[in-house]
């Protein structure tokens, strides 16, 4: 415990200021020695004796003044504060250099950080399901419908023998809606989704139940849960509404659940609530193949979508026999990760765009590297003189490598601000449909990817001016012509070209295909033609 | 044998200065290196410049506070008081001296016998 505190106290030493303490000690040590001397001239000895003697009792004032330095602070911290001040003033001392090194580092980080805190929802993220990783979608896809849907006659009978999954659930593709009937009607999004959907995803309610398994039949009793946002601006978060009884579309319904506020459904859409989907089965029978489904399923531990397709064999050719003949050829199934589901065809989309900014992050960090070297040839007889008083080469390196990270970590922070920026352009920009694009914000997580990027990047363009060696004739006086970095100059503008080419030539391709696709015949004349939607409730013809 | 060198032990230093405020109250500098000799009738060889690093490293550590005040003769000093955990620091390292003192006299005693 001391000796944390020990090391606080030390290391905030380091970072306060040096000149103030250095006065302090000065004041201290010059008292002790006057006092001294005056106890010695009392003792009777002369002026200049009694200051000998008063030196001889003290010891050395310089060691002690440099033991209590080295007692202050951390060495190490010391010279890295040093270093960093210092790389700050020499940035101060050439801001057309510094202004136009940390735009180009912000430009590059910015637009990177900014695909990156869309694509990482999209890809990485975990979803908000419980081992996101053994959920999917399966089904039969068809040339009319290329998701994967299941039919109701099948459906009744395979759920009750799941084949290769723990569990299985329906859901009522698309959403519902319904009209809650209360003073100040509105017409809300309702989900019709099985019993077991909520259990299959691994989400439990946080207030309330799921539906018990009668509620999810015919003629019962009707129930819903509510989401999260739902239940906040509809009811004040009020922890007394389960139980309560609404008005959905005529019919008193009963609140039983409240969602958790980052419940998502598996297809994205919003909603409000979620409804029981009270399958009838001896009526799906009757009207073989019944109705459209989704189904999701949950793997077993440590199975793959292979075995998964394998075990759903049975299911698949007992549903081809509900197909007319003709088109039994053209189904397929199929059985999709959730999250591809939900990504669709945004998977290399996005990481062609993550790879695209990745390589202008490059350019920028190259145009930087050569900002650097060129500036590192003007520096070549200050270097000279340092590492001819003695500095090593590591200290050297250490403190081109600062003035690298100082530049860095300047970049990274007006990297995201442009980041921002960018973001916002990108959502008001965006076409509907790209999923997730709403959620993407510059979170916690976001913030550490910049800096991480900052890093690399300082890595890429710091390393390498760095190493310059100073060359010790440029102490003679004469001028010698910098040699160092010639070679290491024209790679980098060689690899900065045949980057930058590639994305030109890549954005123009983009181009001229956004070009064909506006211009392709939809095969229908749209002018002059509105769409425009009435909904009519259903239950009261 | 070398002869008695009379040179503080190392780390007995803390345990010195943090007694020497705990019988004297708040004090500084000159005035601990003094009252270190007289009380060790200049049988201890302080070089009194170790004082200093001592007594920041005791600060850090919390067992002391400082703050300036003045001196006898009506200049600007340094001075340095007991804290309350430098007080449960100054038991604890004198029960752990004691015992280590005991120690080493049975040893040397069992020794000579």
């Amino acid at each position: 415990m001391y000796t944390l505190r020990l090391f606080v106290s030390r290391l905030i030493g380091s970072f306060s200021s040096r000149r103030a303490s250095r006065r302090d000690l000065d004041t201290e040590l010059s008292e002790h020695l006057q006092l001294l001397t005056e106890e010695n001239i009392r003792r009777g000895m002369s002026e200049p004796d009694a200051r000998a003697a008063a030196q001889r009792e003290f010891g050395g004032v310089e060691q002690t003044k440099e033991a209590y330095r080295d007692q202050r602070s951390v060495p190490f911290v010391d010279s890295l504060v040093l270093d960093f001040r210092f790389a700050f003033r020499m940035l101060a001392k050439s801001p057309a250099f510094a202004l136009v090194a940390i735009l180009t580092l912000a430009l590059g980080i910015g637009a990177t950080t900014a695909v990156f805190s869309v694509v990482d929802r999209l890809l990485f993220r975990s979803l908000p399901y419980a081992q996101d990783d053994r959920l999917v979608s399966f089904g039969l896809t068809a040339p009319i419908e290329k998701y994967e849907f299941v039919l109701g006659a099948g459906y009744v009978d395979f759920r009750h023998n799941p084949g290769p999954f723990v569990q299985i659930a329906a859901m009522q593709p698309g959403i519902a809606k319904c009209d809650l009937t209360e003073p100040n009607s509105i017409r809300i999004d309702c989900a019709h989704v099985e019993q077991t959907f909520l259990p299959t995803l691994g989400v439990d309610p946080i207030l309330g139940r799921n539906f018990a398994s009668d509620e999810d039949r015919p003629k019962s009793d009707a129930t819903m849960i509510l989401t999260y946002a739902f239940w906040k601006d509809r009811y004040g978060g009020d922890p007394s509404v389960i139980g309560k009884i609404i008005s959905i579309d005529g019919k008193q319904t009963r609140i039983i659940g409240v969602l958790p506020a980052n419940f998502e459904m598996p297809s994205l859409d919003a909603i409000d609530a979620l409804i029981p989907l009270a399958l009838d089965e001896d009526q799906q029978r009757r009207s073989n193949p019944g109705v459209p489904l989704r189904a999701f399923g949950r793997m077993k531990p440590r199975s793959t979508v292979a075995e998964a397709i394998a075990g759903l064999q049975p299911f698949f050719e007992a549903s081809l026999q509900s197909a007319p003949a003709p088109f039994r050829k053209e189904i397929h199934l199929a059985v999709t990760p959730i999250r591809d589901r939900q990504v669709r065809d945004a998977r290399l989309a996005s990481l062609v765009l993550l790879g695209s900014v990745f390589a202008v992050l490059l350019v920028a960090c190259t145009n930087v590297a050569s900002l650097m070297l060129a500036r590192a040839t003007g520096r070549q007889r200050e270097l000279a003189v340092r590492a001819a008083l003695g500095a090593s080469r590591a200290r050297l390196f250490r403190q081109g490598l600062v003035e690298s990270l100082a530049l860095g970590v300047l970049g990274g922070a007006a990297g995201c601000w442009i980041a921002h920026l960018f973001l916002k352009l990108f959502v008001s920009i965006a076409p509907e449909g790209i999923p997730r694009l709403q959620q993407a914000s510059l979170d916690p997580r976001v913030v550490i990817f910049t800096f991480a990027i900052a890093l690399i990047s300082v890595a890429l363009f710091g390393v390498a001016p760095a190493l310059t060696n100073p060359n010790p004739e440029q102490l003679c006086g004469k001028e010698v012509r910098a040699t160092a970095g010639g070679f290491l100059r024209q790679a980098l503008v060689a690899g900065q070209v045949a980057v930058s080419l590639i994305l030109l030539t890549f954005a123009g391709l983009l181009l001229r295909s956004l070009w064909n696709l506006e211009r392709a015949p939809t095969g229908m004349s749209s002018e002059n033609v509105l769409i425009e939607t009435v909904a009519l409730s259903t239950y009261r013809r | 044998m070398t002869p008695p060198s009379g040179e503080v032990l190392q780390g007995t230093l803390d345990l010195i200065v943090l007694k020497t405020l705990d019988a004297m109250g708040p004090q500084h500098g000159y005035g601990i290196a003094v009252r270190i000799q007289q009380v060790s009738e200049d049988l201890l060889k302080l070089n009194q410049g170790t004082l200093y690093p001592a007594l920041l490293r005791l600060e850090q550590r919390g067992w002391i506070s400082s703050k300036w005040g003045v001196s006898e003769n009506n200049r600007k000093a340094k001075f340095y008081a007991l804290t309350r955990s430098g007080r449960r620091q100054l038991a604890t390292e004198t029960e752990t001296w004691e015992r280590m003192a005991a120690v080493i006299q049975r040893l040397l005693g069992t020794q000579g016998a």
